[in-house]
């Protein structure tokens, strides 16, 4: 802490002017923090507590990346309103909300803080389908902070459902249409119809990973792309039903897959062997653009040991 | 579970992936199935084959064995003919990536798949340490033999 505030002091000394105004709030809240280690530093250090503090977002963006624990971040956002958001975008840049935290969220956050959620780019809900105690679904409360996060880039939804009303108001993840690129399904309880058109939805990803999906009874015909899935796809089946469902609707789809990561090798059902066949018809759908693919295939572990026993 | 010579089970095949570059396997060595997948390789634009094992497992005991490394050896040999017929001109590799096992430093490696290495490459890599052993004895590139003495001590 006293290394990475030295640093700060320093840095800020360079990059300050001496003829531009002095910064009275900013810069007596900083002594007040940092005078107990002011005394040991460098002279040129010690004079920054009487200079400007005011430096670009980019400048203090920079300095505070030297930053490697949460707590300083925390207390560099206090010192002063210009350090509030280089520090809060490196606090709030990547956010996992969680079934532990999620009270807490809810209480110190608003769905309309555009300001703070702005620097969230990366977004984990991981929060269980049904809290005990709650009387809402958790995740309609979630959908509410959505429009706020414009700078989202990857987002990963785990354990939870997604409705199926979804595909008619699309519109609750407009904010981040155009940025997002990375978009994990995780053990979500969702129709067919609703995981095209969310997939769809977004122009930009390039990475789609759809894990132990729960596909639901789908009352609606899954809406026509309006251009081909690219990209990586990862999907990671956790029962052979599940693969043979994605595996039947999949090759309807128009899709230009360059790189595509089958795992699974947890898979269950009676007869995990005709798995290889949904695979076939994955990879068969993709064919033409695959230029990398990834196996984990089911039960390959069992069958390794076998066959070395037979050639060694 | 079903045993390994089991018949209902067709292998997955490759042949409909023309622009195919790369093949991975999370596993340390591959089984018939995973064998008659690298078989089925006709991309002629095909580079790498790669073997990402489970973290824990220790899969460089496995390629210490003189059964195994001789049937990965006329795999990939069977492979880079069948491609060259087919036009194929890259340099084709064959690759082990290993998380946690240390390169045994009295494992002779040279040794290891002798014939791919007159017609690709091998290396195995360290991922946490870094330690790489590249094992080429001779590249073929364009009809051209160019002498490689590229065997990297660990």
């Amino acid at each position: 802490m006293l290394r990475n505030s030295s640093f700060v002091l320093a840095t800020a000394t360079a990059f300050s002017s001496p003829t531009r105004p002095f910064c009275s709030g900013p810069g007596t809240r900083l002594r007040s923090r940092l005078s107990p280690h002011l005394s040991s530093c460098h002279p040129r250090v010690a004079t920054a507590s009487t200079a400007e503090m005011s430096l670009p977002f980019e400048l203090l963006d920079e300095i505070f990346g030297y930053l490697d624990d949460r707590e300083s971040l925390r207390t560099f956002s206090l010192v002063a309103k210009s350090w509030a958001s280089p520090a809060q975008s490196r606090l709030f840049s990547s956010v996992i909300i969680t079934e532990d935290n999620y009270q807490s969220w809810k209480d110190s956050i608003s769905p309309t803080n555009k300001e703070l959620l702005f620097h969230v780019r990366s977004l984990w809900y991981l929060v269980l389908l049904r809290i005990p105690g709650w009387n809402t679904h958790p995740i309609d409360d979630f959908f509410n902070y959505l429009p706020s996060f414009h700078r989202l880039q990857r987002l990963s939804l785990c354990s939870t459902s997604i409705k199926s009303d979804i595909p008619k108001r699309l519109e609750v993840f407009s904010a981040f249409r155009q940025t997002l690129s990375s978009l994990t399904l995780h053990t979500l309880i969702l129709t067919w119809s609703t995981f095209v058109a969310v997939a769809d939805y977004f122009p930009h990803v390039r990475d789609l990973e759809v894990s132990r999906p729960i596909w639901g009874i789908d009352y609606e015909q899954a809406p026509p792309l309006s251009r081909p899935l690219r990209g990586r796809l990862s999907i990671d089946m956790s029962s052979s039903l599940a693969l043979q469902i994605f595996a039947d609707r999949f090759s309807d789809l128009e899709v230009e897959y360059d790189e595509l990561l089958i795992l699974g090798n947890r898979i269950s059902g009676p007869r995990p062997s005709t798995c290889t066949r949904y695979h076939q018809r994955i990879i068969d759908t993709c064919g033409k653009s695959l230029r990398r693919l990834r196996l984990g295939l089911p039960a390959c572990t069992f069958r390794c040991i076998q066959d070395l026993v037979s050639i060694s | 579970m079903p045993p390994s010579d089991s018949p209902v089970e067709d292998p997955l095949t490759l042949v409909h992936c023309p622009a195919l570059r790369r093949l991975e396997f999370l596993i340390a060595y591959p089984a018939k199935t995973q064998r008659a997948v690298i078989s089925s390789v006709t991309s002629a634009n095909f580079r790498t084959v790669l073997f990402l094992p489970d973290p824990k497992s220790d899969g460089l005991d496995v390629l210490g064995s003189h059964g195994v490394r001789r049937c990965l050896d006329n795999l990939m040999c069977g492979l880079v003919d069948k491609l060259r017929t087919l036009g194929h001109k890259h340099t084709l590799e064959l690759e082990f990536r290993f998380e946690s096992a240390k390169l045994d430093p009295d494992l002779d490696f040279r040794r290891f798949l002798p014939m791919f290495r007159e017609k690709g490459r091998v290396r195995i890599s360290n991922k946490l340490s870094g330690e790489v052993l590249d094992l080429v004895v001779r590249i073929s590139f364009r009809g051209l033999y160019q002498v490689e003495t590229s065997d990297l001590a660990p």
